[in-house]
């Protein structure tokens, strides 16, 4: 598919620039468009009736990964200034990571940072984004909490603070970038859906480069990097609960939708714990084996997201709900409004 | 501060408050703190990404740039520097008669 063919209108100011308890006050407050798939409808709701369009039995899967700040300002040999951009923590002390500018970094450069831990380039021209590997001297992770700052859309109206980043449910650290569908659930809110005897499932996955621009014009030219994730013993339980039912499976975010498909890839019959790493890149015609409806956000035009949203949601109704969320004033991307695609 | 008055020899740093994303033809930075977007072709993209601490504005007008890697020349790396310090996006780190 050409990455052209996932392009929509999108009136500047319908960019959410601020997290949902800063521009609504409260997080669950958003609107929410319901796209049924089956019937061809779009409906306008909002976030706090989900529960009108789950059942009892159907199980609600959420990416409890942590998000933790990506982005460090270093000196090069302690002058030159850059910004490093993590793009996967791959342990404690190594990352992959853009660097920019890169005019004064070469292999072996030692990037200083504020807290005076020191990152060194291992390796130039890392994959077909051309990311470094850097190595630090002490922990990564300490380094990314005490001196970092969210990796930002370039849309925000400020620097939030990481929390505002992170949804309430969140606690395996792990991600630079998170599930941001799940920032619409307040501890209320999933209380009010497990009292409708709707199971919530938590797996993890972390989130791993989901910002890096493609490489041309077809969905075929995005760079796939693995994501780490695990579908807890728990979890397997329930989707097997739901599907020995007869009831849903839906994943809030695409970072759920990527886990659970890539896992039913190596199960064989019923759903199991999984410990793996995803490098599955879900474009129109792949075939769901285990998510039957998706609960997100409104996308970036000519993303992969937008890609596995044609994937999941025919592309023609795909393009009709950003048509009609658009003109309806929805809010878009990451702090706005959700989509529903039942 | 007027263009003509940036020295030759000051070193600009850029600002932590900045986000930048590349366009077709060059940069488009977004400066965070007063909210103001500044959008540079491919010459400004080099002048924003030496603006480093250690490149003065005498060597990075000297840079070149384009398909004839011909040098951005003192008066473009002065424009485009004036125009980044006025909105914020850089800082002066240090000059001998700024």
């Amino acid at each position: 598919m050409l990455l052209r063919e996932l392009t929509y209108e999108l009136d500047p100011r319908n960019i959410a620039c601020e997290p949902r308890e800063v521009r609504l006050g409260r997080r669950d407050l958003s609107r929410m468009l319901v796209v049924d798939r089956q019937r061809g409808a779009l409906s306008d709701s909002s976030v706090l009736e989900i529960c009108k369009f789950l059942a009892p039995g159907d199980v609600l899967v959420l990416n409890n990964s942590k998000r933790l700040p990506g982005v460090i300002k270093a000196r090069v040999a302690g002058r030159a200034k850059v910004d490093i951009r993590v793009v996967g923590l791959q342990t404690d002390l190594t990352c992959l990571a853009s660097v920019s500018p890169m005019h004064a970094v070469r292999a072996g450069s030692a990037l200083h940072f504020d807290d005076g831990n020191i990152a060194v380039v291992e390796r130039l021209d890392v994959g077909p984004h051309r990311l470094c590997l850097l190595r630090t001297q002490r922990g990564l992770v300490q380094s990314l909490k005490a001196v970092g700052r969210p990796i930002t859309s370039f849309f925000y109206s400020s620097y939030f603070d990481i929390e505002s980043y992170n949804p309430v449910y969140a606690k395996q650290e792990g991600s630079v970038e998170s599930p941001m569908a799940g920032l619409h659930f307040t501890p209320d809110l999933l209380s009010e859906i497990e009292g409708h005897g709707i199971q919530v499932a938590e797996i993890t996955l972390h989130v791993v480069g989901s910002w890096l621009p493609p490489l041309g014009r077809s969905t075929c030219d995005y760079a796939v990097y693995g994501e780490a994730f695990e579908v807890s013993e728990e979890a397997a339980a329930a989707i097997n609960r739901a599907k020995g039912a007869g009831r849903r499976v839906i994943a809030v975010g695409s970072t759920v939708v990527r886990a659970l498909e890539t896992a039913a890839l190596s199960w064989q019959a019923a759903p199991e714990p999984l410990k793996a790493v995803s490098e599955l890149f879900i474009t129109p015609g792949h075939q769901f084996r285990v998510v039957d409806a998706y609960f997100t956000n409104f996308h970036p035009a000519q993303s992969g997201l937008m890609a596995l949203d044609a994937a999941f949601c025919p592309r023609d109704l795909l393009m009709l709900a950003y048509a009609h969320a658009n003109r309806s004033r929805y809010a878009f991307l990451e702090f706005g409004d959700a989509v529903f695609y039942t | 501060m007027a263009k003509s008055h940036i020295d030759e020899n000051a070193l600009f740093e850029r600002d932590d408050f900045v986000l930048a994303t590349l366009t077709p033809s060059g940069i488009l930075l977004h400066h965070m703190p007063s909210g103001g977007y500044l959008q540079l072709g491919a010459a400004g993209k080099i002048i924003w990404e030496l603006c480093d601490s250690t490149y003065s504005v005498g060597e990075i007008a000297l840079r070149p740039w384009g398909t004839a890697h011909s040098p951005i020349g003192i008066s473009h790396a002065r424009r485009v520097i004036g125009l980044l310090l006025r909105g914020g996006f850089i800082q002066l780190v240090q000059s001998q008669d700024v």
